[in-house]
C-alpha cells in the first residue's frame, strides 16, 4: 500500500482501485490568501528584525529563477520563502496539434543543457502510445547517450555551478574562520586527487582560475565528444526517434566512444575524493552545516537506462521493465521506499496550479490508466496547459512553475534520487560494474591512466541536506561512467552477434486515440512526457521536469515546494557581515544550488501578448537567445 | 588571408529569420577570390565555441561574428563594430560563463569568453542587428498561421529579407576589407556590453508591463 493521501487502495492481486465511500475522492482543501496573510502577520509579530532578501536572478543556475526570502538576522533563521520561475515554457502548447514524429525534435529544445533526455522521453512516450518496441541495439545506444549527458551535466554542476560556493574566493568572503581552518587541515583522499590541504582544493575551486573549475569545463567537452560520436550532435540530437535511434554505427565508432568515456574512470574517483574531503571538512567546521538545505528524504525517480531484454514500451508491462532498469524506479517518502512500480509512480502524480500563472482545466477524459487504476483529474493525461499571465503576488500566484505532487506530497528530483532509490531498492540487474546492497551502491570503477581499478561505495546518509545532495552527485559521476561501461559491453556483444538494427519502423495511425508516457530522467532527475494522440496528431502533451518539481510554489493546501522548504530549514551560518547590506545569503544559495536548478527546463518562453504562445528560439534554451 | 565568419543565433529552422539558414547560404555562396572565408554556425554555448576553436589548428587573420545586439533600439538596424576588448571584472565574466555552460547562446558572451580564452585573432568585428525580443516567435507564428507578408512586417517593424541581405553585405564587406573599407566603424569594448543579469529581469518586467 504505497498511497497514504490519495484515495487509492489495492486488491490482493495488486490492482489499484478507488476507495469506496469517498464522495469526492480527489477534492482538496485550498488554503486561502487570508490564511496565508495571517501567517505572515504572525511571523512579523514574533520577529522584530525581519528583512527581505531577494535573489533575482539566482546566479549560477541555468535560466531564470528568482527567490524571495524573509530573514531574521537576530535569530539567524529564514522565516518565509517563495521560489519563482520567471519565464513561461510553452512546449505543451506548441506541441498540441502536431505530428507525433515532431515531438522528440521540438521538445528536445526544452533545455539547452540536456536536450537529449527530452528527445528520449518524448520518443518513449510515442513508443508507448503506438506500441513501438525498439531493437536491442537501439535501446543500448540510447542508454550510452544518456550516460554521456549525465557525464556532461554532473561535473558541470559540481565544479562550475555549485562548486564555487565552497571555493577560497567565496569562503574567505563569507566565513573567513573556515578559510583559516582549511589552511591547516590535511586532506584524507590525497591518493585520489593529489591535494594535501583542504585550502589547496578550495583555491582550485575558484571560478575561472581554479584548476578544478577549468578541468571540469574540459571534461564536459570529453562527454560531449563521446555523445556526438553516437548522437550526431549535442545538445539537440536529431538521431533519437520513436523506435530507437538513427545513428550509423561501426566498430570504430564504439572504440572511439570508449576512449572518451573511459577518461571518466579516473575523473570520477577524483570527484569522489575532492567532495568527500570538502564536505567532511565543512561538517567538522560546524555541525550545523547538516541543517543547510535539510529536508525529509522524499523523492521520486522513474529510473532509467532500459534493459534491452525487458523493455517493450508497453504500459501493461511497465512494472516489469521498469524494475529491470539500470537504475531502479521508486518513490521514497521520508527515507522509506514505498514502491518501485512505474505504474504506482504514474498514478500518484498530480499537477496543481493554484500558485502558478495558469488556469484550471475542466476536462477529465481519463478516469483510469490503461490498466484500470484510478487517475486524478490533475494527472498529466488529464491536464491541459492554459497560460494565464498575472501580477506576482506571494500569497496567490507567483510562478510559471506548476506544483507537481506524488500522493499529494511535494517531493525532490535529482541525480541523487536515482542513487538513493537504487541503493535502497536492491533490485538492480546483475552487473560486474555496480551493485545495490539495500543501503548503498557499490561501484567497481575501472582502471584509468593514473589510478587503479577500485571499489567506491556511496552509502545512504543519515541526514538529507545540501551537502549530501552534492556528495551523491559526485558519486553519481562514477555510477554514470559504470552504467555506460555496462551498456558499452552490451553494445559490443550485440555488435559481435551481428545485430545492426537500431530502429523499428512504424506508421502513425490516421485514426484512433492513444496515450503514452515517457518515464525517464534528466541529469537533474525525474522527467516525464505524457502524450495523447488522436487521429494521427498530438492532442495533448505534458512535460514534467525535475526543476518544475524542485522549484515549485507551495501546494494549494500550503505545503512549500522543495526549494522553499529546504531554505526555511537553513540556518544562517555566514559570519562575515555586520548589517543586512553586507549579508550575502551564501547558506540560502548553497541550499538552492544543491538542487542543481535548471530553469530552462522549468520555464522557457515569453507570452506573446495573445492567446498564441510560441518559442522565441528553438535551437537552444530560449531563455538565452540573443 | 583567412577569415572566419561565425553566425551566433543562426537557426536552422526558419528561412525568414534574418539570422537563419538563408543568411548562411548567402555568405557561403559568395566568391571570396583569393581569400579563404569560412562560414560557421556558432549557435552553441560560447564555451563549446571556444573549445572548438581551441582545437582548431587554423590560424585566422580576422573573425566576424554576426548576431543580434543585446538591446533593440531600432528594429532591423544593422551596425558593424570593431572589437577592442578591455578588461572585464572576473565576477562579470563568471556570470557569462555560467550562462554559457547552461545553454545560453549570446553574441556578447561568445565575444568575451572567446577573448578571455584567447581564441580570437587580432582583428575581430561584430555585425549586430537590432531584433525585437519576440522576433523569432513572431516569425514562427506568422509561418504557422500563414500570415500575410504585410502583417509580419507590421509586427516586426522591418522586412526580414531586406535586413538579412544588409547583414550579409556588411559582414562580407568587413570580412574582406576589415576596417579599411568603412570610415566610421564603431569600436566596441567590454564597457559597451549590457550586463548579462539584466536579461531575466528585463524579460520579467516586460512581461509584467504587458499584463498591466
Amino acid at each position: 500500500m504505497c498511497f497514504e493521501n490519495l484515495p487509492i487502495e489495492f486488491d490482493s492481486a495488486g490492482n489499484a482501485h478507488l476507495k469506496s465511500g469517498v464522495p469526492n475522492p480527489y477534492q482538496y482543501q485550498v488554503k486561502t490568501p487570508a490564511e496565508r496573510e495571517e501567517k505572515l502577520r504572525e511571523i512579523a509579530r514574533k520577529n522584530g528584525q525581519l528583512f527581505d532578501k531577494d535573489f533575482d536572478p539566482v546566479t549560477r543556475v541555468a535560466g531564470a529563477l528568482a527567490f524571495h526570502s524573509t530573514v531574521n538576522l537576530d535569530d539567524r533563521r529564514v522565516v518565509e520563502t517563495n521560489s519563482m520561475a520567471t519565464l513561461f515554457r510553452g512546449y505543451e502548447v506548441i506541441l498540441r496539434g502536431r505530428d507525433p514524429r515532431d515531438a522528440a525534435f521540438i521538445s528536445s529544445r526544452a533545455c539547452g543543457v540536456c536536450g537529449g533526455v527530452h528527445a528520449t522521453a518524448s520518443a518513449l512516450s510515442i513508443e508507448m502510445a503506438l506500441g513501438i518496441k525498439p531493437p536491442p541495439l537501439g535501446i543500448v545506444v540510447r542508454n550510452l547517450l544518456l550516460s554521456c549527458e549525465y557525464l556532461y551535466d554532473n561535473p558541470l554542476h559540481l565544479f562550475v555551478l555549485a562548486g564555487p560556493d565552497y571555493s577560497e574566493q567565496l569562503v574567505r568572503e563569507t566565513n573567513p574562520e573556515i578559510w583559516a581552518k582549511a589552511q591547516n587541515t590535511p586532506t584524507r583522499f590525497s591518493h585520489l586527487h593529489g591535494y594535501r590541504k583542504i585550502s589547496e582544493i578550495m583555491t582550485d575551486l575558484n571560478p575561472l582560475t581554479g584548476k578544478l573549475y577549468l578541468e571540469a569545463l574540459q571534461m564536459t567537452r570529453v562527454a560531449r565528444e563521446a555523445y556526438v560520436l553516437l548522437g550526431g550532435k549535442y545538445p539537440h540530437p536529431e538521431t533519437i526517434i520513436p523506435g530507437g535511434v538513427t545513428t550509423t554505427l561501426s566498430t570504430t565508432t564504439f572504440n572511439e566512444f570508449y576512449i572518451r568515456f573511459s577518461e571518466f574512470f579516473d575523473y570520477s574517483k577524483k570527484c569522489v575524493g575532492i567532495w568527500d574531503d570538502i564536505y567532511d571538512f565543512f561538517y567538522e567546521c560546524d555541525e550545523r552545516f547538516k541543517e543547510v538545505g535539510k529536508l525529509d528524504a522524499t523523492m521520486v525517480d522513474f529510473g532509467q537506462w532500459d534493459h534491452e531484454d525487458y523493455y517493450d514500451a508497453s504500459y501493461e508491462n511497465c512494472n516489469t521493465w521498469g524494475e529491470m532498469r539500470w537504475s531502479t524506479p521508486g518513490a521514497l517518502v521520508d527515507g522509506k521506499l514505498v514502491t518501485t512500480r512505474l505504474q504506482d509512480l504514474n498514478v500518484g502524480i498530480e499537477e496543481f496550479i493554484e500558485h502558478s500563472y495558469y488556469e484550471m482545466w475542466e476536462d477529465y477524459p481519463y478516469k483510469t490508466d490503461p490498466l484500470g487504476a484510478p487517475l486524478s483529474p490533475y494527472h498529466p493525461w488529464n491536464k491541459t496547459t492554459i497560460p494565464r499571465p498575472g501580477q506576482q503576488n506571494w500569497k496567490e500566484r507567483y510562478s510559471w512553475s506548476t506544483t507537481p505532487t506524488w500522493d499529494r506530497k511535494v517531493f525532490e528530483a535529482g541525480a541523487y534520487a536515482r542513487m538513493y532509490i537504487s541503493a535502497l531498492a536492491n533490485k538492480l540487474p546483475k552487473s560486474e560494474f555496480f551493485e545495490s546492497t539495500g543501503n548503498s551502491l557499490v561501484l567497481n570503477v575501472g582502471k584509468g591512466a593514473e589510478l587503479p581499478e577500485m571499489k567506491i561505495e556511496w552509502k545512504v546518509p543519515p541526514v538529507w541536506n545540501a551537502i549530501e545532495r552534492n556528495r551523491a552527485r559526485a558519486y553519481a559521476v562514477a555510477y554514470n561512467a559504470m552504467v555506460n561501461m555496462e551498456n558499452w559491453v552490451r553494445a559490443m556483444d550485440l555488435w559481435k552477434r551481428g545485430e545492426r538494427e537500431v530502429a523499428t519502423p512504424f506508421k502513425i495511425p490516421e485514426t484512433g486515440k492513444f496515450i503514452g508516457a515517457g518515464f525517464w530522467g534528466a541529469g537533474r532527475g525525474f522527467l516525464s512526457h505524457h502524450c495523447e494522440i488522436e487521429n494521427g496528431l498530438l492532442t495533448n502533451y505534458q512535460i514534467i521536469t525535475p526543476s518544475t518539481i524542485n522549484a515549485c510554489p507551495q501546494t494549494p493546501w500550503g505545503e512549500p515546494g522543495p526549494y522553499e522548504k529546504s531554505v526555511l530549514n537553513t540556518p544562517i551560518l555566514e559570519s562575515n557581515f555586520k548589517s543586512s547590506e553586507e549579508f550575502k545569503g551564501i547558506d540560502i544559495l548553497r541550499a538552492l544550488r544543491s538542487f542543481d536548478p535548471c530553469m530552462p527546463c522549468t520555464t522557457h518562453t515569453m507570452v506573446d501578448g495573445s492567446d498564441h504562445v510560441f518559442t522565441r528560439e528553438v535551437t537552444t534554451c530560449a531563455c538565452g537567445i540573443n | 588571408m583567412r577569415v572566419l565568419i561565425g553566425i551566433v543565433g543562426h537557426s536552422p529552422i526558419l528561412d525568414r529569420y534574418p539570422l537563419g539558414p538563408l543568411l548562411m547560404q548567402d555568405l557561403q555562396d559568395r566568391d571570396s577570390g583569393s581569400m579563404i572565408v569560412e562560414v560557421e554556425n556558432m549557435t552553441w554555448s560560447p564555451i563549446h565555441v571556444t573549445q572548438r576553436l581551441q582545437d582548431h589548428q587554423t590560424v585566422y587573420d580576422r573573425t566576424v561574428l554576426i548576431g543580434s545586439s543585446a538591446g533593440c533600439l531600432r528594429p532591423g538596424n544593422v551596425v558593424v563594430y570593431k572589437w577592442i576588448g578591455g578588461e572585464m571584472s572576473t565576477l562579470k565574466l563568471q556570470e557569462r560563463v555560467y550562462e554559457g555552460v547552461t545553454g545560453v547562446v549570446s553574441l556578447d558572451n561568445t565575444l568575451v569568453i572567446g577573448d578571455y580564452f584567447k581564441v580570437w585573432p587580432k582583428e575581430v568585428f561584430t555585425v549586430e542587428v537590432d531584433l525585437p525580443g519576440d522576433a523569432f516567435g513572431e516569425i514562427v507564428m506568422a509561418e504557422n498561421m500563414g500570415s500575410k507578408e504585410e502583417e509580419l512586417l507590421k509586427i516586426l517593424g522591418f522586412n526580414p529579407d531586406v535586413v538579412r541581405k544588409k547583414i550579409a553585405d556588411l559582414a562580407w564587406s568587413v570580412a574582406q576589407y576589415g576596417a579599411s573599407d568603412r570610415e566610421a566603424i564603431l569600436d566596441k569594448s567590454v564597457n559597451d556590453l549590457v550586463d548579462s543579469e539584466l536579461f531575466t529581469k528585463y524579460e520579467f518586467k516586460q512581461h509584467l508591463n504587458y499584463v498591466n
